[in-house]
């Protein structure tokens, strides 16, 4: 039985500021991202460790946002 | 039931923490996920583990906190919670994309302002009135946002340093580069200092969207959305003594704002009946009973009474008191009571 203390949730996908160089490291865009050569999709602002907003996937690319709330909110929505 | 009472009835026995338990995980998750998020923190410089849950725990707790308290004054308007899920960074770039996500950085548990201004943001962005999204404009949909998370983050006692966070590096920001943008959130905060926001605005357009949904926007909803929010700023911006027809009878908002005010020596619920029932002729699908002050609120509590009484085609909803602040900065316990028409078309 679900009480109104029972909300169902929804995932907030992250990774850990932690993990960052290792994922990226995985994914071979290591170099990129230390050279600075990876940029927000929304703003074009060079990602660092620093401005590392979110990660998303848009015709079979991956794209970056930096961590202005206002670039975090044009992410797409996700299933 | 108290921890105290609870503590007097058990003892600091194996009940008392089958009942701690059951507390904490079940019947208030929010307050759970504080205590997880506390414990974490103390040994998160231990392991990756105690880091993540710390970090994770301090946003869930505190979000699930607000959204149990905005849904006391309007049900189902936040309807989800949030569970912040950890990506593995072994995952590969070939399942990532294949996934689909969304994938947000979150900074170590002790970054708290950025992490929750980031938390809540994205979580309002999704959470608030998702159906009524195409038929306002991106304006308000955008000062919403803002507004809610602004709120949220005030809420957030143990951590308001996130919301100078919040106005420093995002609300700010944006309204001072959008004017447009500002006059909205403007307009959005007086309406809630009057204790209109949610528990009028967002009620009404969260029902807007579940009636239209399927429908395709052609621009008439809104015009009719704006139209609403100009109806409420004049409400809130009402000096005592002003008339504001607090009627709005449109295509798809029908609500009438009646102010219940108690004249001197005259206790009588009539001129309140006559004109909810004049409206009622007209269509009008919700009634808000609204009054400030003591004695005005004792005097509406009859009102609501008497209404409940003798319209028998309006069914009683939510009913509550609440703090508003004045044009002057004055405090005052307001209330509002919802009547539904069932015979609307």
């Amino acid at each position: 039985m679900k009480t109104k203390h029972m909300l169902p949730k929804k995932d907030l996908e992250a990774v850990h500021r932690q993990d960052i160089k290792t994922l990226l490291e995985n994914w071979g865009l290591l170099g990129d991202f230390e050279a600075g050569k990876i940029k927000c999709r929304f703003c074009n602002d060079v990602i660092s460790e620093r401005n590392f907003g979110a990660i998303f996937p848009e015709d079979k690319q991956v794209f970056f946002s930096c961590s202005k709330l206002d670039c975090l909110v044009k992410l797409p929505s996700k299933k | 039931m108290t921890l105290l009472f609870s503590i007097t009835t058990f003892g600091l026995t194996t009940g008392f923490f089958i009942w701690l338990i059951i507390y904490l995980f079940v019947l208030h998750q929010e307050k759970g996920e504080k205590v997880v998020g506390w414990l974490a923190g103390f040994i998160a410089w231990t392991n990756k583990k105690a880091e993540r849950t710390a970090t994770a725990s301090n946003i869930q707790g505190k979000i699930d906190s607000f959204i149990v308290s905005v849904n006391t004054e309007v049900e189902g308007l936040l309807p989800f919670g949030l569970k912040v899920r950890w990506i593995s960074p072994d995952l590969s770039k070939e399942a990532f994309i294949e996934n689909d996500r969304v994938v947000v950085m979150l900074n170590y548990h002790n970054n708290q302002d950025e992490n929750l201004a980031k938390a809540t943001i994205l979580y309002m962005n999704k959470a608030v009135i998702p159906e009524a999204r195409p038929h306002i404009h991106q304006k308000l949909g955008q000062a919403i946002d803002l507004m809610m998370t602004k709120k949220a983050l005030f809420s957030f006692i143990e951590a308001r340093s996130s919301m100078g966070h919040f106005v420093n590096t995002v609300l700010k920001p944006q309204t001072d580069r959008d004017a447009e943008l500002k006059e909205t959130c403007g307009i959005i905060d007086t309406i809630n200092e009057r204790g209109l926001f949610t528990r009028v605005l967002l009620k009404e357009l969260m029902e807007l969207g579940i009636r239209r949904a399927g429908i395709t926007e052609t621009g008439d909803t809104v015009f009719e959305t704006n139209e609403f929010v100009k109806l409420l700023k004049k409400i809130a911006e009402r000096e005592r003594g002003v008339d504001v027809d607090p009627t709005f009878i449109k295509n798809n908002i029908k609500v009438a704002l009646i102010m219940v005010a108690r004249p001197e020596n005259v206790d009588n619920s009539d001129v309140y009946l006559r004109a909810i029932r004049k409206r009622m002729k007209k269509s009008v699908q919700t009634f808000y009973l609204l009054a400030r002050g003591a004695r005005n609120i004792e005097f509406a509590k009859k009102v609501t009474m008497s209404v409940a009484e003798e319209l028998k085609e309006l069914a009683r909803g939510h009913e509550e008191e609440f703090p508003t602040k004045l044009q002057d900065g004055t405090v005052m316990i307001s209330y509002c009571a919802i009547f539904h028409n069932r015979k609307t078309i």
